[in-house]
Formats: C-alpha cells, sequence, structure tokens
C-alpha cells in the first residue's frame, strides 16, 4: 500500500500489471477456486452451445413415455423425463442457460447503475453525494424480493423484465463500494495531478480513479451474480420467471413440488444444479478477492 | 390417600379422553382460499360455494351449483297448470333458520325480488327474467308460492334453483354490503360460527335440520391450496377428506387408513376459440386441431388420468347427453396435418409453421397463468399444435388481466385467438350453457344463428321428448361447428379417512364439495 502512495499515472499501469501477474498466481493457489472456475467454464459452455448439446428438443412432450408420470433416467433419456415425457437432461441444459443468461446481465445491469452512482457521489460529494446516498438508503430500506414480486407481475414473465427486475433492486451495494472507494481514491496524488494538468471531471473519473476500482467491482459482481441467479429461482419457482413452457431451473423446480415423494430426479438434478452454479461462483468470487482485493492482501 | 389420588387421577384420564371422543366428531374438509362472500345470492365462485352450500338450500335442487337432478329441498313438491304458466310450491312446513326463525313463503319472495333488483349486481337475475321482463311471483299463503309466467318456460325449475336468504335478516340494510353476507343464516345441514381470515371457517350442526340433525357436530372448512398439500394434509390428519385428484395417490392407496371414492365432476376443461378471429373463423380449422389434440396425453399429465375424454360440448350432467352420439375427434397428428394441408395449410417458406397466401398460423393461447392446471394443460397444447406446424405462443394472464380479457362477455372484440378455459356445475339443464354457446359476447364470440334458434326453442318447448329432439340437434350441431374443443370433464377423488362413513352423504361430483347431503356424513366407531 505504502508503495503506492507517490505513484504517478504513468507508472501506475505497470503497477497495475504487477498486481494482475501476481493475482493470477493467488487465485491459483486457491485450488476450490480454481476447479470452480473450470466448472464454470464448463457450464458457461454449455449454455452458449445449448442448442448444440441438448439431445431432444427441451419442450417436445412425450407423453405416450411418461404416462403422467415423471420417468426415471435411462439410457434414452439420461436424467429422466417430467410428468409430460420431456428430456430432463435438455431441460436442466436449457434452465442453465436461462439462469446463466439472468444472472449475469441482470448483474451486468446493475453494475451499470451502481458503478454510475456510486462513482457520481463519491466525486462530487457534497449535496450530490447526499442525495445519491439517501436514494441508495431508501432502496435498501424497501424488502426487495417483495417488490421484485410486485415488479416481475407488472411486468410480465419475460426474460429481459426478470433482469431489469433484478437489476433494478440490487445496485446499492455496489454503489457504496464504489463511492467509498472513490472518495479516498479521490484524495490521492494522482488525482490531484491529473487535476492539475487540467484533466475534466468526466477523465478524472473514468480514466484516473475508475480502473483502480475494477478489482472491488469484479469481486463484488461475482459474488452477486450467486443472488441474483437465486431471485431469478425463486421467481420462477412461484411462476413470475420465464414464461412457460421454456425451462428454467427454478420452475423445474416448481414443476417437482408434487413428485418429490416418488421422483427424486426432478426435484434433485436442478436442485444440484442451481447449488452448483451458485457454490461455483461464491467461490470464485472468494478466490478473486483474495487474490485482487488490496485490503485483504 | 394414596388411593383417593389414584381415583382421581383415572377420573382426570378418563373426563379427558371423554373430551377426546368429543373433539373428533369435527369433519375438516378442504377450500382453496378465503370466500369473496358467504352471502348464498352472491356465491359463484369455488371458494365461496366451498362454504356456502353447506349453510343454505334453494326451493328445489338441480339448479346451477345444486347438483345433477331436480328433486325437493325447501319447496315439498310443486304443480304446474295445465297452460303450463303457473308453477305453485307447496313450502316445506316447520323449517327454521340457524336463528331460530321459521321459514316461510314471506323469505321465498323477498330472495327473487332481491335477485331481481339490478342494482344488487346478483349473477342470478337473468335466471327470472322472461323476455326481459321478470317472472310474476304470488305468496298464497305461509306455505304455498306461485311463480307465474307469460309464455311456457321449460327451465323455471332450474331457474330458481337460488339459494332462499331469510327476509329478517336484511330489514335494516341493503343487501350488497349486508353484514349476512360475512355473518349468513341458512336453512342448511351446518351454521356458521366463525372465519379465521387465511385460516378456516368454522361451522356447526344445525340440530334443527329438517332431513335430521348433523351427526358430526363441527364442519371446519380449512384453506389448504392445491391438490399436493391438501394430500400432504390428509396424511399429516390435518384435513379428514378431501378432493385430490392430479395428486400423487401412492400414499394413499393399499393404505387402510383411507379410502378412495371417484366421481365424475360436472366440470369441463376446454380450449375454446375466438370464432370471430381471422384465421380461426372456419371450423374445419378448429376440427383439424382438435385431431391434432392428444386429449388422452392431457388427462395422464395433468389429471393422473382421472378425466373422461368428451364427445359433446355439454357436461354429461345434461339431460341430453348420450354417450357415443356424436362421432369422437380422435387423436391423429397425421391426418390433422392433412386435413390443414388440404385447406391450403402448408409450409412453403420452409420455416416449420404452416402458412397460407403469405399468412402465417399463429395463434396466441391465452389463459389464467395463477390457475395451476392452466399451466399444466398448456405444454402439452403447445407442443401438439406446434408439431403440427402452428406458431402457437402461450399468453399467461394475471388474474386481473384474464378478467378483462378471458372472462368477459360483454365485448365481440376478443384479444386472443384461442384460451384454456374450465367451467361447469351447470347441472342437467343445457340451458345454462346458453350465455356462452348462443350468445355473440360470449367468450367464444360465437353467433350461430341456427344454435341460437334451437336454444330458444329449446326453452320454449315444455314437452320432454321434443326438448330431448331439440337440444340433440344442438348438441350435434355444437359438435360439428367445434367453437371449443372440450379437452376433458375431470373425475374427482375424493380421500378422506376411513372411519368417515359417506354413503348417506352420497358422494357426488356435481356438487362442488363433492358432498349431496353433508349432514348424512357420521364417524365410525373404532
Amino acid at each position: 500500500m505504502s508503495s503506492r502512495s507517490s505513484t504517478l499515472p504513468l507508472s501506475l499501469v505497470s503497477d497495475q500489471h504487477r498486481n494482475e501477474v501476481r493475482g493470477w498466481q493467488l487465485f491459483r493457489r486457491h485450488r476450490l477456486a480454481l476447479a470452480s472456475g473450470l466448472l464454470l467454464l464448463m457450464f458457461i459452455g454449455i449454455a452458449v452451445f445449448a442448442d448444440q448439446v441438448t439431445p431432444y428438443d427441451p419442450n417436445a412432450t412425450n407423453t405416450d413415455y411418461a404416462r403422467g408420470k415423471p420417468q426415471a433416467p435411462s439410457f434414452e433419456y439420461a436424467l429422466g423425463t417430467d410428468n409430460y415425457g420431456r428430456d430432463y437432461l435438455s431441460r436442466t441444459i436449457s434452465g442453465v442457460r436461462v439462469s446463466l443468461f439472468v444472472g449475469i446481465s441482470a448483474v451486468i445491469f446493475q453494475l451499470l447503475i451502481g458503478v454510475t452512482i456510486g462513482a457520481l457521489a463519491g466525486y462530487f460529494g457534497g449535496w450530490l453525494d447526499n442525495l445519491l446516498m439517501r436514494i441508495t438508503d431508501i432502496f435498501l430500506a424497501i424488502p426487495a424480493f417483495m417488490l421484485l414480486l410486485i415488479l416481475a407481475g407488472i411486468l410480465g414473465g419475460t426474460l429481459l423484465a426478470l433482469i431489469f427486475a433484478i437489476g433494478a433492486l440490487n445496485w446499492m451495494t455496489v454503489a457504496r463500494l464504489v463511492r467509498g472507494q472513490f472518495l479516498s481514491l479521490r484524495e490521492r496524488e494522482f488525482v490531484m495531478a491529473g487535476q492539475c494538468i487540467g484533466a475534466s471531471h468526466w477523465r478524472l473519473i473514468a480514466v484516473y480513479i475508475l480502473p483502480n476500482t475494477i478489482s472491488s467491482i469484479i469481486v463484488a459482481a461475482t459474488l452477486s451474480i450467486p443472488g441474483a441467479i437465486l431471485t431469478e429461482s425463486a421467481l420462477s419457482f412461484l411462476g413470475l420467471g420465464v414464461p412457460p413452457p421454456n425451462a428454467s431451473l427454478g420452475n423445474m423446480l416448481g414443476g417437482a413440488q408434487q413428485w418429490i415423494r416418488t421422483a427424486w430426479w426432478m426435484w434433485i438434478v436442478p436442485g444440484a444444479t442451481i447449488s452448483l452454479i451458485v457454490l461455483a461462483f461464491n467461490f470464485v468470487g472468494d478466490g478473486l478477492r483474495d487474490a485482487l482485493d488490496p485490503q485483504l492482501r | 390417600m394414596r388411593k383417593l389420588s389414584l381415583i382421581l387421577i383415572l377420573f382426570v384420564i378418563l373426563s379427558v379422553s371423554a373430551v377426546s371422543a368429543q373433539e373428533s366428531s369435527t369433519l375438516i374438509v378442504q377450500s382453496n382460499g378465503d370466500p369473496q362472500t358467504l352471502s348464498g345470492l352472491y356465491a359463484n365462485d369455488g371458494n365461496s360455494l366451498s362454504v356456502v352450500t353447506f349453510l343454505v338450500e334453494p326451493l328445489v335442487l338441480g339448479g346451477e351449483n345444486w347438483g345433477d337432478s331436480i328433486e325437493p329441498a325447501l319447496a315439498e313438491s310443486w304443480t304446474v297448470s295445465d297452460d303450463g304458466l303457473e308453477y305453485t310450491f307447496n313450502l316445506r312446513q316447520g323449517v327454521k333458520w340457524h336463528d331460530g326463525v321459521e321459514f316461510t313463503a314471506a323469505d321465498v319472495l323477498f330472495t327473487y325480488q332481491v335477485v331481481l333488483l339490478e342494482e344488487n349486481a346478483i349473477d342470478w337475475r337473468s335466471n327470472l327474467l322472461q323476455n326481459g321482463e321478470p317472472f310474476g311471483f304470488e305468496v298464497v299463503d305461509d306455505y304455498t308460492f306461485k311463480v307465474i309466467l307469460t309464455q311456457p318456460d321449460a327451465t323455471v325449475l332450474t331457474a330458481l334453483s337460488i339459494p332462499i336468504v331469510p327476509a329478517h335478516a336484511f330489514e335494516s340494510t341493503n343487501v350488497v354490503d349486508a353484514p349476512f353476507n360475512t355473518n349468513p343464516i341458512g336453512t342448511g345441514p351446518y351454521r356458521f360460527v366463525e372465519w379465521n381470515t387465511g385460516e378456516n371457517i368454522v361451522l356447526e350442526a344445525n340440530a334443527d335440520y329438517w332431513r335430521g340433525a348433523p351427526k358430526i357436530g363441527r364442519l371446519v372448512v380449512s384453506f389448504i391450496e392445491g391438490v399436493e398439500n391438501s394430500a400432504n394434509a390428509l396424511l399429516a390428519g390435518e384435513l379428514d377428506f378431501a378432493r385430490i385428484d392430479g395428486a400423487d395417490l401412492t400414499p394413499f392407496q393399499d393404505n387402510p387408513d383411507f379410502t378412495i371414492v371417484e366421481a365424475p365432476r360436472d366440470l369441463m376443461r376446454y380450449v375454446g376459440f375466438n370464432v370471430q378471429s381471422e384465421l380461426y373463423s372456419d371450423p374445419a380449422v378448429r376440427q383439424a386441431l382438435a385431431v391434432g389434440l392428444d386429449r388422452n396425453a392431457v388427462i395422464d399429465a395433468v389429471a393422473g388420468g382421472y378425466g373422461i375424454l368428451p364427445d359433446s360440448v355439454f357436461n354429461r350432467s345434461v339431460f341430453v347427453y348420450e354417450e357415443g352420439r356424436n362421432a369422437q375427434y380422435a387423436f391423429d397428428p397425421e391426418a390433422a396435418k392433412q386435413q390443414l394441408a388440404d385447406l391450403g395449410w402448408t409450409d412453403s417458406d420452409g420455416n416449420g409453421f404452416l402458412d397460407k397466401d403469405g399468412q402465417e398460423l399463429t395463434l396466441n393461447l391465452a389463459y389464467l397463468g395463477t390457475w395451476s392446471l392452466m399451466q399444466n394443460i398448456s405444454p402439452i397444447v403447445y407442443d401438439n399444435w406446434r408439431a403440427l406446424g402452428v406458431n402457437v405462443t402461450l399468453v399467461p394472464l394475471d388474474d386481473a388481466a384474464a378478467n378483462t380479457e378471458i372472462y368477459d362477455n360483454q365485448n365481440v372484440e376478443k384479444s386472443y385467438d384461442a384460451f384454456l378455459g374450465g367451467w361447469g356445475l351447470f347441472g342437467p339443464e343445457p340451458d345454462h350453457y346458453r350465455n356462452y354457446l348462443a350468445s355473440e359476447t360470449g367468450f367464444f364470440a360465437y353467433n350461430n344463428a341456427d344454435v341460437i334458434a334451437l336454444f330458444d326453442e329449446g326453452r320454449s318447448t315444455s314437452d320432454a321428448d321434443a326438448r330431448y329432439g331439440i337440444y340433440e340437434q344442438a348438441d350435434a350441431l355444437l359438435w360439428q361447428d367445434l367453437p371449443l374443443i372440450p379437452i376433458f370433464q375431470p373425475i374427482g377423488v375424493y380421500v378422506f379417512r376411513s372411519d368417515l362413513n359417506l354413503e348417506e352423504a352420497e358422494i357426488n361430483g356435481t356438487f362442488l364439495t363433492g358432498l349431496k347431503f353433508p349432514g348424512n356424513a357420521y364417524f365410525v366407531e373404532s
């Protein structure tokens, strides 16, 4: 930390580069995070190529085969079928795609809001800071899930609506984090130097300060993806998520409710998949924090 | 001293067991949630009817919500004048309201007058109109009541089958927001005790009930949403009697603690078309879609096999229904594709969907998204029709949107091409389908002059054989024209504790509660 106090913008870049290399080494030492990262890459690969890897159309029913009851895993259907005879593996894969897409997009959306508000509040301070932070407090005080239920109900069950709703109600932590970083960074010498050579506010925010907050933003983002995924699942479970008949891990769990006693794959498969994705993101987030966050190093 | 305490202890044990014996004389039944009203005049939704049916009675059974045959209830008997214009009802004597006041013809007159007042907005109002004019009513004496018509009407008995309310309960209040609506008084086997919002409604036996005092002292209508939850509640002993078709029945089969009884319900699940829509105004397209819909698969998937494949747009309880009279639209996707191709619908641009003259065969299928049954039916309709090449889009609506967009019988313009719906409890009278099948503003915007003429004729014909012939024609015509594809008529699977005897209570699927004479239920001493 102390070595940085005299750094000027030019040398900052190489300093950052050193940090990145060292960060990667640290991340690699975090075995669990590394394994989780690989698992996530696999899930992301599956999600991206979902149309190519699903053995069946996830919405195609095979009612003669199912005869109204979920059918256990077999050679034909690796993870069994639901009570409509829809291939559970295909539905899980398309559910993973939905979950990841919603989770990641919602977090990107909440970063856009959170970083903007945090940066403006932290950089300008004064009444603007006060105003933006009070707005943040108001949002934090609202029980988000209740509001989400209402929002999802009003906006209807489309993916974009879900992303919007989840993003719009979860940006507060990021905003506070970024504001805190900006508050301390704006007093630093390299920022003053920038001010002296006449850099505009916009340039100071975007070029001088923001890059220094990136690592904490990445950590925060990684750690909030699981929350977004779980929220999506919860909404889908309640029937407010992705529109039917499309699968999402949440509405698969919802559909499994009445088969809990008799068909284990109906709830274990989507449940375990959600847990795996969420855990993996959490471990990767932990690993990234250990590796990147200067405060904890 | 020791002996005395032992005796005391014994005494305590005995008295405790006596108390528990009394408590076991409570029957807990299920309903989905808080009723909208407890007034028999307004109750026309499942949650309200689940309670109100225990509390009140009509003059005659057999109307909407009141079973599958015309039978005397509060009216002991009736006579019809030779010209068919005067119905004289002999009311049952000595019947007491739950508050002890005696039931008389004045209550009957009051009920029908209240229903007729337009400002009260009671659904049954149209029952009591003839060409827009109300029936004439006359109180002859305390136990004789006369209904006078301007022209013969064969549907009078079922039209009059409306729960009777006590005139004295409304002396100082209007009907719309009377205290009665949450604290009702009836003549039924059970009387209202308390309503624990969100939890249950407690009723107790009406000792003066004219069919005989109910043998079970207390009846609790417990609010449990969904058949799976009801099944779990049955297993946990939190319910004594519930209808759980669609749930996993495995835990109840071969289980000596539970008895399972099946009875067809007077309900229909269907796909209704917007007959005025551009693409689906042709009956041939609708027929092709019927052939392309695997309705048995729906029965298997959403009702666990507990459903009857219909061959009429009428439910089985309608007196004119006869199995096998209409040719079945048997599932045959290849034939359906061929029928559509014959009508000019082919996939000329190779995108997987049928088109004709540059127009794609799209279908917006609306349904009430919060109704899990409709949610469960939708994937099969979607997949079956997509396989034919119809570009189906599912449109789940929330309650408010469904009320304005689907369950609206005021407008001819409909926003959907088709919708998933359910109806029923119409009883034996086919005329009760009039608002849907013979009305331009009904759910299907179906305006077939022939059908309307048949319904009008059927109403004014009093000869039973002639009526049968008229409705037989209407049935054939409607099955041919297919403004709706009836998917299945559910079979109720009623599960209850084995020590509960319901033989005399008559499990009957045409009553929403599943019990025709709930007062006759009793627990077998074990």
